[in-house]
């Protein structure tokens, strides 16, 4: 999961336009200020014209990182960035957030001594409130404040119970829709283009 | 060829009659050979081949996390729960029992904060930006929080999102330790340099601190606030606290009281860690999120004294196929100008947008742009062309002002 060191790519607005690469101006210079910067300790300092975001949660909390689609109607579904499971089994209650990699990044469960302490029973109900309020809990602490859920079937009273809890803590348990870009006709035959490039599989989202 | 067609004939002859079995079938497929799919200790190889992991990837640089209890304290764990529990029936079975975060905080502190800690961390991917690869289990627990406010405070945790207003002021840190002890506290930014974005920004650096008393330690380089550009979206700022073994000097990474030059602040966490690595062990962890907000202009012009950038993001170009002479089923002028030159159709929208400018006032959408007929004799390709100009959709959304 470390590997997928996916780079978010993102185009300095102000330098693009100085070198004037668009012909008719799409780049809008963002001036914001007319003060001179004479005596500055930055006055030579350099902003780089592209600038590489290297943190690999960000395009997916912009919704910019593609999803895996999957099959229609395919179950369970694959289209997610970090996906909610909720886990019943005979001797405990268990609720963890997986990412689309397959990682189970953050989780929950009644076998945790700081969980079961306080519990009358590791598979009742109120086990089950517990965990879901343990669980919105660490994921409001690591940002996560989307996710998707697969109600694919009617939740029984336990799992609706860790909904609630998530309802109550304000995560939405849909993830946003993933931002594509607009079709525009034509290619860019002098600079970066993909025109009849081999299809291969690439790690990163963005190819500039 | 025509006899090497007979021999073949001849031989599939005798082969037939051969055959023992009688025939069942009138037509036999072909002898295909079986697909030889790779296997998966071939897939992963081919997988793993595709990155080139970190040097020190898998080097557990930190303290050994030594919570693990044996079976007799786990058996005496369950012993006094059973009891314990007694008390939390009624409330159980009415449903109205609540757990108490706090307390579980504190106990999960101690049982499986470091784990969690970094798991999320390299998720995060931290491990690989500021130490290549090496990880380490945050076994002292370290708590930081912005106080931005008399009535509230922002605390850091593990990835959580903090707006860049709240930062403002250097934040408390605390954590448990010795009187007698070393620490030192590295704030830096994996994404926040705006150079070269190989290296890291440093934010704050506190060496040589007796105990958990940040004051009375040497500050080698003074707080500066983060401040994540325009459009970039969320940059990762790291807390990251190491034992020191002896009294440090930390000379070579001195800048300069209030430094506010963004070169001087270029740090790489790894390089520091390497050159000090006999002294150091890093033990505590924790990092936020943080995304642009109108604070930062502010920062940029008074603080950094200097224009603020702004960025768009670039969105990879569409891939098209090679072009076919006779397509099948594309209507002609949707797959012509999907090859076209972009410089052309960009001329083309200009002289468009010339012939109808009014200087007055830009152009604006009109809510029904399509509702004045065609003439009945007009081609639908045609039709199809003018609708989109209408609409100011795909390239002609250059003909009006952006919404």
């Amino acid at each position: 999961m470390q590997r997928l060191q996916l780079l978010s790519v993102c185009r300095n607005k102000v330098q693009l336009s100085q070198l004037s690469r668009h012909i008719f101006g799409f780049c809008r210079q963002l001036s914001t200020s007319n003060r001179h910067f004479t005596d500055s300790q930055n006055k030579d300092y350099v902003v780089s014209r592209v600038f590489h975001n290297r943190n690999p949660r960000n395009l997916e909390k912009l919704a910019l990182a593609k999803k895996r689609t999957g099959w229609t109607y395919q179950a369970p579904r694959r289209d997610y960035y970090h996906k909610l499971v909720i886990c019943h089994t005979n001797r405990h209650t268990e609720a963890y957030v997986q990412h689309f990699s397959g990682e189970k990044v953050l989780s929950a469960s009644t076998n945790e001594w700081a969980v079961r302490n306080q519990l009358y029973s590791c598979t009742d109900v109120s086990a089950s409130i517990a965990i879901g309020k343990v669980l919105a809990l660490r994921c409001l602490q690591s940002g996560i404040t989307s996710l998707f859920y697969d109600d694919a079937e009617k939740p029984s009273e336990k799992t609706s119970c860790v909904l609630q809890a998530f309802k109550e803590a304000n995560i939405a348990l849909t993830e946003p829709t993933v931002i594509e870009a607009e079709y525009r006709p034509g290619i860019n035959y002098d600079g970066y283009n993909r025109y009849a490039e081999p299809k291969e599989w690439k790690e990163d989202y963005q190819d500039v | 060829m025509a006899l090497s067609a007979t021999s073949r004939s001849c031989i599939r002859l005798t082969a037939r009659s051969v055959n023992i079995q009688p025939v069942r079938f009138r037509w036999k497929p072909p002898k295909i050979e079986d697909n030889v799919f790779p296997s998966h200790a071939e897939r992963l190889a081919e997988w793993n081949a595709r990155y080139v992991a970190p040097a020190s990837q898998g080097i557990n640089i930190g303290f050994y996390n030594n919570h693990s209890e044996s079976r007799s304290q786990k058996l005496d764990m369950l012993k006094k729960w059973t009891v314990k529990r007694k008390q939390l029936e009624q409330a159980a079975r009415h449903k109205t029992l609540k757990i108490d975060l706090d307390l579980m905080k504190k106990d999960w502190m101690a049982e499986s904060m470091p784990l969690h800690v970094k798991k999320m961390a390299t998720h995060y991917g931290l491990f690989s930006d500021l130490f290549d690869g090496a990880h380490f289990h945050p076994i002292v627990p370290l708590s930081v929080s912005f106080d931005y406010d008399e009535e509230f405070i922002t605390p850091v945790y593990y990835g959580n999102v903090i707006p860049a207003a709240e930062t403002a002021v250097k934040p408390f840190v605390s954590y448990e330790s010795a009187e007698d002890n070393l620490w030192t506290l590295v704030m830096t930014s994996p994404d926040g340099n705006l150079e070269d974005h190989n290296k890291e920004l440093l934010h704050w650096l506190v060496g040589n601190i007796p105990g958990a008393n940040i004051e009375r330690g040497v500050t080698v380089c003074d707080y500066l606030q983060p401040f994540p550009p325009k459009g970039v979206g969320y940059l990762r700022y790291a807390f990251v606290l190491y034992k020191q073994e002896r009294e440090l000097d930390f000379n070579q990474w001195q800048r300069p009281a209030g430094c506010l030059s963004l070169r001087e602040r270029t740090f790489s966490n790894f390089e520091f860690y390497r050159q000090n690595e006999d002294s150091l062990t890093p033990a505590g962890l924790s990092f936020f999120q943080s995304e642009w907000d109108k604070t930062v202009t502010s920062v940029f012009h008074h603080v950094l004294d200097m224009k603020e950038p702004a960025f768009e993001f670039i969105h990879p170009p569409f891939y098209h196929p090679e072009q076919l002479e006779f397509p099948h089923r594309e209507p002609f002028n949707v797959y012509l100008d999907k090859y076209r030159d972009v410089k052309d159709i960009q001329e083309e929208v200009l002289r468009e947008k010339l012939k109808h400018v009014d200087i007055s006032k830009p152009a604006s959408r009109q809510q029904y742009p399509c509702i004045d007929l065609l003439p009945k004799e007009t081609p639908s390709w045609l039709k199809s062309k003018i609708q989109l100009m209408r609409q100011g959709r795909e390239q002609w959304r250059d003909l009006f002002e952006k919404p």
